[in-house]
């Protein structure tokens, strides 16, 4: 009888090697790599509940393996978010193929996702943690990739040191984990070591995701890797752990209800603020990103968070979009960079206007960056919306907050594309000392009309996704608080006095309605005077046909 | 292999005290100096303190798992500090040895004051967290040990922008937060997968040292 943990652990692993001695061979290489992956999922799409028989043996997925005191064992939950996980890894290794991501990106990816699905797997928890710091320092090569130079390996350095820092977190809350569950005491001491334990696992947590505004890992690993390994990063690795936080909330009831809580939904605030308040000034693609996950970042920590069901639709469906956005940004985001020193916004005016590939990246970043801020009809779009309506059902202003964010890194990808449509700028003294802010005025239409193939070229995976989302957040009723909220002592529900809607809205509305003008006035001065916003869009929208034509 | 256990075991059983103040001084060395010729071997020495720190409390035979992931570690970052120093002599940069050979007396006093100022205000928070936030268990010797090359490594890879000393820094904090773990739950698995962590980190740390070591390419 052979495990199926096993075969999720070995079969990348086996095949990181043949992928690293093809590194030459790109093709080769993504087809290893993509081979791997395939064999994974279609392990992962056998029944669960029963044994299968393949060429090699009788496989059993949820057949455990204990050695030196841990157990590695695939739970129902597990294989649903591990098919999710390789599944995305396979579409960023396939889009990989036309653009370099350096030598190590298949192989160490390989390894990288063969090391996390064992620290999604692995109980005791604190040996997670582990395995992530061993994953954090494969990806620190891959951030670095061929990359050289003084001040290069900030990124890969500031990764790996926060991974690192998560190590101590993740061990102390397995050793109060234990000294809870010893035997001999007390409900309040439990409680309390029980509290300790949580405490130290959503710092670990914390450390993990990168979930603070500053010194964090996002900018520099935006500006030094290459951009699918930062897309790799965001949604592969970072997935994971996030699977790893529910999978924790459903079998762990003290954690379900963490007194961390707080604390992650204060940090998950500031990185929304911070990210949003960023986004739509920056002026490169890759503090664009960086800021972009700073807000997904926020997000997500919020979702994980949430005890509805829906919130744990909503991370999964966020592994799948972000991979996809992130993946189409990537990707645009490399063939502009082969083209440039940088991703500067000044250094890649007019760069569109530079052949049929940079018309294409052009695409990609357009259609990837406005489904990242969630424009509807992108697959950014569906997962936005979930996030959005799971945090109005408890929090409406909470929810206008993540809006607003999500419109400003829209904003940041409206002004990156009109960069890049616009015409260079004639390399006279005027020019050249020209503000590029200045330049760079959003023309909403051209963006829009180069956003129109993006819904078809998304509209396969949401309905391919959601399934497979519904079905993750079924398998993990405890996580969402359902089933848990049914096993324990039910608190007596006082009857809720009735709610006067108008009076609640208003109590609702008025912070909004303070804020509203100051947000209007700020979008008018933003768009640089209103009454010269019209004949702009008409320009605009003249020099993008002339542009196609 | 059973007479290095022994040996490990005996000088395990040794006094605390000179062992402890073994290794503050060569976490002092560490954080002082920064060139790799002389932290190098300070951190092998360190490793062999903290192999020997650890054999009080698990089995001899797996404190030799730090002895020797750690000397491997400390080889792959020397194989790749020699690569880097090469490549900067072919630039006319100055390297490791020209700086222990020729001594720049009169920048040394303004670096080194300035960090052995920072080093002591960095031992007595370590010594005030043994006191303050005193790990469980009884090993107190064991936890000051944890908290001094936990906090030295904190400092290291908070005042140095090369890669190389970085690391030096992040192998300090996994060694110190091992020790602390092991003073409270002595763990069979833990200590085999720290010694792997050590591993990997150090060969990622070799590889960042060597693109480091190159000039900035735009």
């Amino acid at each position: 009888m052979i495990s199926g943990s096993i075969l999720v652990l070995l079969l990348p692993l086996l095949t990181a090697l043949p992928a690293y001695v093809f590194r030459q061979r790109r093709s080769l290489e993504v087809l290893m790599g993509l081979l791997a992956c395939g064999l994974v999922v279609g392990v992962l799409l056998l029944p669960y509940d029963r044994s299968n028989n393949l060429l090699i043996g009788t496989l059993d997925l949820g057949r455990p393996i204990e050695f030196l005191g841990v157990t590695l064992r695939m739970h129902a939950y597990d294989q649903i978010a591990l098919s999710m996980i390789f599944l995305c890894a396979m579409i960023l290794f396939a889009l990989s193929w036309r653009t370099s991501q350096g030598r190590t990106f298949i192989p160490l990816g390989l390894c990288v996702l063969s090391i996390m699905s064992a620290g999604l797997m692995i109980r005791p928890f604190a040996y997670s943690g582990l395995l992530f710091v061993i994953a954090a320092a494969l990806v620190a090569i891959m951030i670095q990739a061929e990359h050289i130079g003084e001040r290069s390996t900030h990124g890969a350095m500031r990764y790996l040191i926060l991974s690192t820092l998560a190590l101590p977190a993740f061990l102390g809350a397995g050793y109060y984990f234990n000294q809870a569950n010893a035997s001999g005491l007390t409900e309040e001491a439990a409680a309390v070591l029980f509290d300790n334990a949580s405490i130290f696992l959503g710092g670990g947590f914390v450390l993990l995701l990168g979930a603070f505004p500053l010194f964090t890992w996002t900018h520099l690993v935006a500006n030094d890797a290459p951009p699918l390994t930062t897309a790799f990063i965001a949604t592969v690795c970072s997935g994971t752990i996030s699977f790893f936080y529910l999978a924790l909330k459903q079998e762990l009831s003290w954690f379900r209800n963490l007194d961390g809580n707080t604390y992650i939904v204060a940090v998950s605030l500031i990185m929304i603020v911070v990210g949003g308040a960023l986004a739509w000034a920056q002026m490169s693609f890759s503090r664009l990103i960086a800021s972009a996950l700073s807000v997904d970042i926020g997000a997500n920590l919020l979702m994980l968070n949430q005890h509805v069901h829906q919130s744990v639709e909503a991370v999964a469906l966020n592994v799948v979009s972000l991979t996809l956005s992130l993946g189409a940004v990537a990707i645009g985001l490399a063939i502009l960079r082969g083209k440039a020193r940088d991703d500067d916004f000044a250094e890649l005016m007019g760069a569109a206007r530079t052949g049929t590939s940079a018309r294409l990246a052009a695409l990609a970043i357009c259609a990837g960056g406005m489904s990242l801020s969630g424009l509807p009809g992108s697959i950014g779009f569906v997962t936005r919306w979930v996030q959005a309506r799971t945090i109005a059902s408890t929090d409406t202003e909470l929810a206008v907050g993540l809006l607003v964010a999500f419109a400003s890194v829209g904003i940041g990808f409206l002004r990156g594309v009109s960069a890049l449509i616009s015409e260079k700028p004639k390399s006279t003294p005027q020019a050249q000392s020209a503000n590029p802010a200045d330049v760079a005025k959003p023309p909403i239409n051209e963006v829009a009309a180069l956003n129109a193939p993006a819904p078809s070229a998304f509209e396969a995976m949401p309905t391919e996704a959601m399934p497979m989302t519904e079905v993750l957040s079924q398998e993990m009723p405890l996580a969402a608080n359902e089933m848990g909220a049914l096993n324990e002592p039910q608190p007596v529900v006082e009857p809720q006095p009735q709610v006067n809607v108008a009076e609640t809205l208003a109590e609702r509305i008025a912070p909004l309605a303070i804020s509203l003008p100051v947000i209007i006035s700020l979008a008018i001065f933003y768009f640089g005077m209103s009454p010269v916003i019209f004949t702009t869009m008409a320009a605009s929208l003249s020099r993008l046909f002339s542009f196609y034509r | 292999m059973n007479d290095v256990i022994a040996l490990i075991e005996q000088l395990s059983r040794l006094a605390i005290t000179p062992l402890l103040l073994s290794l503050v001084a060569s976490a002092t060395g560490i954080v002082l100096v920064r060139n790799w010729r002389l932290t190098l071997p300070i951190l092998i020495a360190q490793y062999v303190l903290v192999g020997l720190l650890m054999a009080r409390s698990i089995q001899p035979s797996l404190a030799l798992i730090k002895l020797i992931s750690g000397a491997l570690v400390s080889f792959a970052l020397s194989i790749a500090a020699q690569r880097a120093d090469d490549m900067r002599a072919q630039r006319g940069e100055s390297i490791a040895v020209e700086r222990i050979r020729m001594v720049a007396w009169r920048s040394v006093p303004a670096q080194v004051l300035l960090r052995a100022v920072a080093l002591l205000l960095v031992l007595t928070a370590a010594f005030g967290a043994t006191t303050r936030f005193p790990l469980p268990g009884n090993a107190r010797e064991l936890h000051f040990a944890a908290y001094v090359l936990i906090a030295c490594g904190l400092f290291i890879i908070a005042t140095t922008p090369e890669a190389l000393n970085i690391g030096i820094g992040l192998l300090m904090f996994i060694s110190g937060v091992e020790l602390g773990y092991i003073a409270v739950l002595p763990n069979v698995g833990v200590s085999v997968m720290i010694g792997l962590i050590s591993l990997i980190v150090g060969i990622a740390i070799a590889y960042l040292t060597l693109a480091d070591s190159e000039p900035l390419v735009l």
